[in-house]
């Protein structure tokens, strides 16, 4: 336990100094590109006299330096600076657009654990069958194939000619306006739930299944090939053959002893995975129109929004480490043999 | 083992918890009827508007909202706040080109430095509080105050002065068409006096931006989600009424839905989701402008592309060579790469608007002539590299330097066409002509208010700074023609046309700018749409929502 605790404090320590090295490394590149953010901010049109008093306002017309320190200062104080795009807090931009991303990445990871572990081990257990060509056709489809194709397929058919599900956005408009979602934490499915707006919880469920879809593509392939290769090492074992002279049941030696060992490594693709997603799911949230922070910082990379590609970095690169730190716990709860 | 075993339990515990939620949601979207919910809201609706289900929606192409404060408000919210606020006039495009909108009449001084404008009584501000002179002279002082936004359009204006509760006067310092300046789509919007007489708002310019208006419109702001949505809904006690013969029909409501990627805004608008998709691209308008359930309406805009030569780079600096490039470029199939979009310009001014003139020398592809001309300036051969910038993603400016390039290279001149964000284009000009970073530069103009001064001086007046006037053109006869011309809109209209049409050919004869192209724009909507109205000031996609309707 103190090893534990001795480990997470370790672990939190190098969080800051990564933090602070995103921050001073983001802050001075993002100003390489040549750009005025002062003149963007006053509109286009502008005079020059208004350019140059925005830029006193914002204080871009101190030395670079400075303007880090002043900055980190803010930071420090919970003020990230406001968007020179959207003209709001970039925390509260963050707290809007955040939730969104991490409901979409969260549901894309599940569909991707359902489907990908199953049907590894399955894969691994019928090694060279039917079942096994299938599913390696299915996992190289979703490794290869673009998400953005996978997405406009999906609207295709599920969308244009089923109609089954919505084509883009988060919640139907109508819903938006006649029963809108009380907003707690910004995860609709969440909010919608616990406020037992249950019209709503359907309507955004029946939103995410697409995105979530077409995001989990590739991780679902990934985590597929992962725990088929685990697998086929780990059925070699001589403690399975041992649980098989037993007489356990196949599907209890295949799921109980077998996926128990071989899931580490897919667990750990998985998490990166899950981390890219947060921010590098652009593609998805543009085709579905998802709200996400993947948007956000593109918007704000075309409007050379400082404050925003430094915000948004610093929150990536904690929320890497945080899941990275989890990865670890739990890798070394599943396998004894992993020391923290 | 067994203790350890617990682990995969839990598992197969949560995977099985998925897969049950997963197939009950499954079927009951199967199961589940595809009509949205009754509305519950509905009754909050006031008679005014007979049906509160009349919903437009529109998909818009890009973050359209910046600041939606009415004195700051300077960028692409303008379709939206367009019908939320009201100037004194407003500017029709037609005969006569203002008509009358929260001043009733107006009346100017030979001279042109007198202004007076008697207001519209009954008129209620979005918060209750009655339109009069106090509003028009709190709204004028403020963006005054302030500095920001469009606020130089108001350079020209002394003083304003309340006469009485319902007549209020300008005086200017030179003479300047005023019913042109109040009747902007920028910087001129009257609102509400009484929004912090309280004094409880720290910050009005935050109040307005959290999604806050104060305007005299037919409609006001319900809700903003910023990045994903803009809501309008109707004001039941407008000046201007309901009623009417499609009463039963009007909107009475306006969603702004953005959505960035055009392949999802074509879906949006086929399956009719959306009444409006804005830049639907070209090819795919072509496709769907005959399937049932569609109609193109095609509109001219104030819009217009042009590409800057640079005067003062190495290689174009001699007046011949920028007559040869100007002739160089293939204008015909230009227009076609439009598809219907684009219509040939004459001059600086925009095809319809006051200022455009018809017969001013338009340059045709003429290699032959670009040859001579070269020759004439020691370049029979060409034999040097052009660099033209445009902003990415633009495809008019886009095609317009491949086009161009290839008839370039026939000369033995080489066009490094090249692609950059707007930011990035903009402090490269910024950087000003001592600096050689381009010889062309490509994007787009459209009028902050209408007069042909607001294109001619901010493209082409001498600047020490560098700002607009990309081609860093300094030319104090063009200067002196056009400060001149502006004087004389208001008091000597058909004088000030002269002097313009003089500048502009200067202009033309410098070779200072290529003209590519004025903009026509082409409205896809759902063909339920009816007295589709759009306001001609703004380049914009723009609507008049309270004059269209919504056919059951």
């Amino acid at each position: 336990m103190v090893d534990l605790k001795r480990y997470i404090v370790k672990r939190f320590l190098q969080t800051l100094i990564i933090v602070l090295g995103i921050s001073f490394i983001t802050f001075f590149l993002s100003r390489v590109a040549p750009s005025d953010p002062a003149a963007l901010w006053v509109g286009i049109h502008a005079r020059a006299e208004q350019i140059q008093r925005a830029r006193v306002e914002l204080g871009l017309d101190q030395p670079l330096y400075v303007q880090y320190f002043i900055y980190m200062g803010d930071l420090l104080q919970g003020s990230w600076g406001t968007s020179y795009r959207t003209r709001q807090p970039v925390l509260k931009d963050l707290m809007f657009y955040m939730p969104a991303s991490m409901e979409l990445a969260v549901i894309g990871q599940i569909i991707a654990s359902v489907v990908g572990l199953p049907l590894g081990v399955i894969a691994a257990s019928k090694k060279n069958t039917k079942i096994d060509h299938a599913s390696r056709i299915l996992a190289i489809a979703g490794v290869s194939l673009p998400v953005f194709w996978i997405g406009l397929l999906l609207q295709i058919i599920f969308s244009r000619t089923l109609g089954i599900f919505p084509i883009e956005g988060r919640l139907d408009t109508t819903i938006q306006m006649t029963m809108p979602i009380q907003r707690i934490t910004g995860f609709f499915l969440f909010d919608s739930l616990v406020t037992g707006n249950f019209v709503a919880f359907f309507d955004a469920l029946r939103h995410i299944i697409l995105p979530a879809i077409a995001l989990s593509s590739y991780s679902m392939g990934l985590s597929l090939r992962m725990t088929r290769s685990s697998m086929i090492e780990i059925l070699r074992e001589k403690y399975l053959k041992t649980a098989r002279a037993f007489g356990l049941p196949e599907n209890t030696i295949r799921f109980k002893y077998a996926l128990k060992n071989a899931i580490v490594p897919t667990l750990m693709v998985m998490g990166i995975s899950f981390s890219w997603s947060l921010t590098g799911a652009f593609l998805v949230e543009v085709i579905f129109n998802w709200p996400g922070l993947g948007t956000y910082v593109w918007r704000a990379i075309l409007a050379v929004d400082y404050p925003v590609i430094v915000g948004v970095s610093i929150i990536a690169s904690l929320i890497i480490v945080i899941i990275n730190l989890i990865l670890d716990l739990v890798q070394a709860w599943i396998d004894p043999r992993v020391r923290l | 083992m067994l203790v350890n075993g617990k682990a995969i339990t839990k598992l197969q515990g949560v995977v099985i918890l998925v897969v049950i939620v997963a197939a009950i949601g499954g079927v009951y979207f199967v199961a589940r009827p595809s009509a949205p919910p009754e509305s519950t809201s509905t009754t909050e609706m006031t008679s005014a508007v007979a049906n509160p289900t009349k919903i437009f929606t529109t998909a818009e192409d890009y973050d359209f909202v910046t600041d939606i404060d009415p004195a700051y408000s300077f960028s692409g919210e303008i379709v939206a706040m367009a019908n939320v606020y009201e100037g004194l006039l407003v500017y029709t495009g037609g005969n006569p080109e203002v008509k009358p909108s929260l001043a009733t009449s107006y009346d100017a001084t030979p001279d042109g430095l007198t202004w007076t404008f008697k207001l519209r009584e009954g008129v209620k501000f979005h918060d209750g509080t009655p339109f009069n002179a106090t509003a028009v002279k709190y709204s004028f002082d403020r963006i005054r105050e302030l500095g920001a936004g469009a606020v130089y359009i108001w350079d020209p204006v002394k003083e304003l002065k309340i006469i009485d509760t319902y007549t209020v006067q300008y005086t200017l310092s030179y003479a300047a068409p005023l019913q042109r300046i109040v009747s902007s789509v920028y910087g001129a919007w009257i609102y509400s006096p009484n929004i912090n007489k309280t004094g409880d708002i720290k910050d009005l310019h935050d109040w307005f931006n959290a999604g806050h208006d104060a305007g005299t419109g037919p409609y006001m702001f319900e809700t903003l989600e910023r990045g994903v949505q803009l809501t309008l809904t109707y004001f039941g006690d407008y000046w201007e009424g309901w009623g009417g013969p499609h009463a039963a029909d009007r909107i009475a409501k306006v969603v702004f839905k953005i959505v960035e990627d055009p392949a999802v805004r074509v879906q949006m608008i086929e399956s009719g989701s959306v009444q409006h998709a804005a830049a639907i691209p070209a090819q795919e308008r072509k496709r769907i402008q005959n399937e049932t359930g569609i109609r193109v309406s095609w509109e001219n805009t104030y819009f217009s592309h042009y590409a800057f030569l640079n005067t003062q780079s190495p290689n174009l600096k001699d007046k011949l060579v920028r007559q040869a490039i100007s002739y160089a470029f293939p204008y015909q199939d230009y227009i076609i790469t439009g598809e219907g979009s684009y219509i040939q310009p004459r001059g600086a001014i925009p095809t319809g608007m006051w200022g455009h003139i018809d017969d001013l020398y338009q340059y045709q592809l003429n290699l032959t002539k670009a040859k001579e001309l070269l020759t004439q300036a020691g370049h029979p051969n060409g034999g040097f590299k052009l660099i033209y910038y445009y902003i990415s993603g633009v495809e008019a400016t886009g095609s317009a330097g491949q086009l161009w390039k290839a008839e370039l290279a026939k000369l033995g001149i080489e066009l490094d066409v090249r692609g950059m964000t707007w930011p990035s284009l903009w402090e490269l000009m910024k950087q000003g002509p001592d600096k050689y970073n381009y010889d062309i530069v490509a994007f787009a103009w459209w009028p902050t208010f209408i007069t042909p001064y607001d294109f001619m001086f901010n493209m082409w007046h001498t600047e020490k700074t560098p700002l607009w006037n990309a081609a860093y053109y300094y030319n104090p006869q063009y200067d002196q023609l056009i400060d001149e011309a502006y004087k004389l809109e208001g008091p000597q209209p058909d004088q000030a046309l002269k002097l313009y049409k003089q500048a502009q050919q200067v202009l033309i004869d410098d070779a200072a700018t290529v003209f590519l192209d004025d903009l026509r724009l082409a409205f896809v909507m759902r063909s339920n749409v009816q007295g589709f109205q759009y306001h001609a000031a703004i380049g914009y996609d723009t609507f008049v929502f309270w004059e269209m309707w919504l056919e059951s």
